[in-house]
């Protein structure tokens, strides 16, 4: 093997010539996202992934550059391949069963999508045209493939800020969240006890449920009928009970693979021109502006109903409609057990945290239809 | 029950002025460059009629599947291309290719290329566009509460059919 010297003073030479200094920088910004994945166990199977992905493709003169950029066009250029088959993965691993028992939770789901479309007028407001302000709305949906996809499918020039937003903030649920939900609630409100019934769900509603609502949403937002369908198809091979091995292989192995795939596809958009923009902290800036409206939304609509109920309903699981699943379901029951240590809220917030995951998919499908006959 | 009325009410004049600023959009109409009016949508040919009744032309977007007029003021004062307002494509060719018609976004649909950033984010405060996008926070959320009340509905009613069904079995 020949060790040619001139061509590392060539690309030494490129890092101090005019603009190589935001290589130098996307590797620190590379380095910090493989730090937090692995110090700080944030979203480790994306942030290393694209941590890595981002030193790799702002070397001087990268090799790397095209096949990642390959990758990107068979992933997620063409037709969004990779969150779709990623939501395979997590339909297989949600049990729809908490929200079946209590169908009702939905609407703190759909309540706390309300972020989203309040950042894309955030956005449209500070000067982002419209399919880019949807894009960084979508952050909102706290849900990577759904973010992707909508990103992508609107040809937004931030996909790369986006995602990186997207996960950095799923994965500062545990830090975003309870100070949101505090100042939205009383110590009294916090401290409400929820009955949980344990009421067993036939498996015929189970099967019947990805079904019904792949049919439901396919008719009301058809742009969203991918991501729904490859969602509830995943949940599917769960419930059928005859498919135990497929079930087992989308959780693990398929949902391992394309996350794998999908962090590093990703970095391709991390290069230094597209990433290093005044744009890209405002992008992230946008995207705190969604969860903390998401929470907040969430939250409004369960002390709204409870100025309505009898039995009354611990406003704080109204912060898991986010669908950042399983964490922010986590949040609300560690916080219920800080106020009381006998309040047991994790079950209710399983089931609106679920119902946040089929909501988010359901207003990325109705951002993408109401954006696209507006651009 | 004043907190319930006081919550009805905030809730409702939430709702109103959404809708209220959503009416600042400017929706789907093509305003003419020429003049005060919306082009009549169907003249495709670069002689467009207005609704005002004057016939103009003008350069059409290069992008096939937009043909939308091009305002034909002068560009910006940095000098950067044109964009179909409409469909937001570049109306510069790509520097690499040198083809026109492929540029949509910031890359050369033709040689995979960066040509220009399409819609560079500028810090402005646009009232139209905030009313867009709130026209689309009340059809979304609208939306989402439909489906959602659709699917709660469709499980509520298999719940009960399902229970109804194991008692009259537990019954015989």
């Amino acid at each position: 093997m020949n060790f040619d010297l001139s061509v590392l003073w060539e690309n030494v030479a490129e890092l101090f010539a005019d603009g190589g200094w935001k290589m130098v920088v996307m590797w620190i910004i590379g380095g910090v996202l493989i730090f937090l994945a692995i110090k700080k166990e944030m979203e480790p199977t994306l942030l290393l992934p694209m941590g890595f992905g981002a030193i790799l493709v702002n070397l001087p003169n990268s090799g790397a550059s095209e096949v990642i950029d390959h990758l990107f066009e068979i992933g997620i250029d063409s037709h969004e391949l990779f969150p779709l088959i990623l939501f395979i993965g997590i339909g297989a691993m949600i049990d729809f069963e908490p929200l079946l028992t209590n169908p009702k939770l939905m609407l703190f789901g759909a309540a706390a999508q309300f972020g989203i479309f309040f950042t894309l007028c955030a956005s449209s407001l500070i000067g982002f045209d419209l399919k880019d302000a949807a894009s960084i709305a979508i952050i909102g949906a706290a849900d990577g493939p759904t973010s992707i996809f909508v990103a992508n499918t609107l040809g937004s020039t931030y996909t790369a800020a986006i995602m990186v937003a997207a996960y950095s903030y799923m994965a500062l649920v545990p830090v975003v969240q309870p100070p949101i939900i505090k100042l939205c609630t009383t110590k009294k409100e916090r401290r409400i006890r929820m009955d949980y019934t344990g009421r067993k769900v036939s498996k015929l509603t189970k099967i019947l449920f990805p079904i019904v609502v792949t049919v439901i949403v396919g008719l009301v937002a058809p742009d969203a009928v991918a991501l729904i369908g490859f969602l509830m198809f995943g949940n599917l091979i769960r419930e059928c009970g005859v498919l135990n091995s497929l079930s087992d292989t989308a959780q693990k192995v398929l949902a391992n693979l394309i996350t794998i795939f999908l962090g590093i596809t990703i970095a391709s958009r991390m290069t230094a021109e597209e990433f290093l923009q005044p744009a890209t902290l405002i992008i992230i800036g946008l995207g705190l502006v969604a969860f903390t409206f998401d929470t907040f939304a969430g939250v409004m609509l369960a002390k709204f109903m409870n100025l309505f109920t009898k039995k009354k309903i611990n406003p704080m699981i109204g912060a898991a409609g986010i669908s950042a699943f399983p964490m922010s379901a986590r949040v609300v029951h560690k916080l219920g057990l800080e106020e009381d240590n006998q309040n047991f809220l994790l079950m209710h917030s399983i089931g609106v945290n679920v119902s946040g995951q089929v909501a988010s998919v359901i207003a990325g499908g109705l951002l993408l239809s109401f954006v696209q006959k507006m651009i | 029950m004043k907190k319930r009325i006081l919550a009805v009410i905030i809730l409702a004049l939430m709702v109103v002025s959404v809708f209220a600023l959503s009416s600042c959009g400017k929706g789907k109409t093509v305003p003419c460059p020429n003049c005060e009016g919306n082009l009549i949508a169907d003249e495709r040919e670069g002689i467009y009629e207005c609704d005002l009744g004057q016939t103009h032309s003008f350069d059409i977007c290069v992008n096939e599947n937009c043909r939308e007029p091009i305002d034909n003021s002068p560009p910006n004062k940095k000098g950067d291309p044109k964009y179909c307002s409409a469909c937001g494509t570049s109306q510069e060719s790509c520097y690499a290719c040198d083809d026109p018609s492929d540029i949509e976004g910031a890359y050369c649909y033709a040689c995979g290329k960066q040509v220009v950033r399409d819609g560079k984010m500028q810090f402005k405060f646009d009232v139209e566009a905030l009313g867009d996008s709130a026209m689309i926070l009340c059809k979304g959320m609208l939306g989402i509460f439909i489906v959602t009340g659709i699917i709660i509905a469709f499980i509520l009613a298999l719940n009960t059919i399902v229970e109804k069904i194991r008692q009259s079995k537990e019954n015989k």
